[in-house]
């Protein structure tokens, strides 16, 4: 998947937890920080991205924290390469 | 619309529980849409002060929770908000309606169930039943709290079945500052069984 798929990816799973998004979302994109998702949002969306993508995606653990769409896109390209 | 909901803290609980909030707000809105669905909620906190529903879009400071219901394509959001006075009434707690769980240490388990086949008495029984697999986890779980549903179709009218069995299937985990928060999918089994939903809690764990 290139990282162009894995932002589609990601817009995707947005849209499914909070609906149509406003705007352009780069790899600089923080998804929490710029208020698309809250704490409770953003299980919603990691679990759809999963989902969507039919892969889990182990480096998503219970630490995991970093909601910067360059972060995710990283995770993403890895776990579908 | 604004309406004071006829909640309480039920039993010897110190927090008004969500599933009640839901379920009194389901019906002030089947009142105007007896079809409609309850698609998500989510509560950021608890209260154990009353509660105010106001229907429609806005933010406040006061603010709890929300839920979103749909009523063929028309997009109803309901917000909860925190009253200024003193504490919700008690009410009498209910007893259990659910059966015979079987969990393991993951969070995934089922549980027979046996209710009126309400919205309120089926939201009741699926917290009932994903606290009590939270409760079986491995680690030393407590405060387990029911914080949101997502992707549900839940009808506000009573169709719901009148037994049944509820499984749940963890998804997702994850430490949202000092509370593990999860993720597990609920399937319903019964005549007339609402679809396959997402619901989330929180919980502290010790260690």
């Amino acid at each position: 998947m290139t990282r162009e798929d894995a932002i589609a990816a990601i817009r995707k799973a947005l849209t499914a937890t909070v609906g149509d998004v406003e705007g352009e979302i780069t790899e600089d994109t923080n998804l929490v920080e710029e208020g698309m998702l809250d704490s409770l949002d953003s299980m919603t969306f990691l679990f759809e991205l999963e989902n969507d993508l039919d892969t889990k995606l182990a480096a998503i653990d219970e630490t995991y924290d970093d909601f910067r769409v360059g972060a995710l896109v990283d995770i993403v390209v890895a776990a579908t390469a | 619309m604004e309406r004071i909901l006829d909640v309480g803290l039920r039993g010897t609980r110190n927090y008004v529980q969500g599933s009640q909030i839901l379920a009194r707000t389901a019906e002030i809105v089947a009142a105007d849409h007896p079809h409609a669905l309850l698609t998500s909620a989510k509560f950021t906190r608890i209260t154990l002060k009353g509660v105010r529903l106001v229907v429609g879009d806005g933010d406040g400071a006061d603010e709890i929770g929300r839920a979103t219901f749909d009523d063929g394509g028309t997009r109803i959001v309901a917000r909860f908000l925190e009253i200024d006075g003193p504490d919700a009434p008690r009410i009498d707690d209910v007893p259990p309606s659910t059966s015979g769980l079987e969990a393991d240490a993951a969070g995934a388990g089922s549980a027979g169930f046996a209710i009126a086949g309400g919205f309120e008495s089926y939201l009741a029984a699926v917290i009932e039943c994903v606290k009590a697999i939270h409760a079986q986890r491995g680690e030393q779980v407590s405060d387990i709290w029911f914080t949101a549903l997502a992707q549900a179709r839940l009808p506000v009218a009573p169709a719901y079945p009148t037994t049944g069995v509820l499984t749940v299937t963890p998804k997702l985990a994850r430490m949202v500052g000092e509370r593990l928060q999860t993720l597990s999918l609920v399937d319903t089994e019964g005549k007339d069984a609402p679809p396959r939903f997402q619901i989330l809690f929180s919980c502290v764990v010790a260690g």
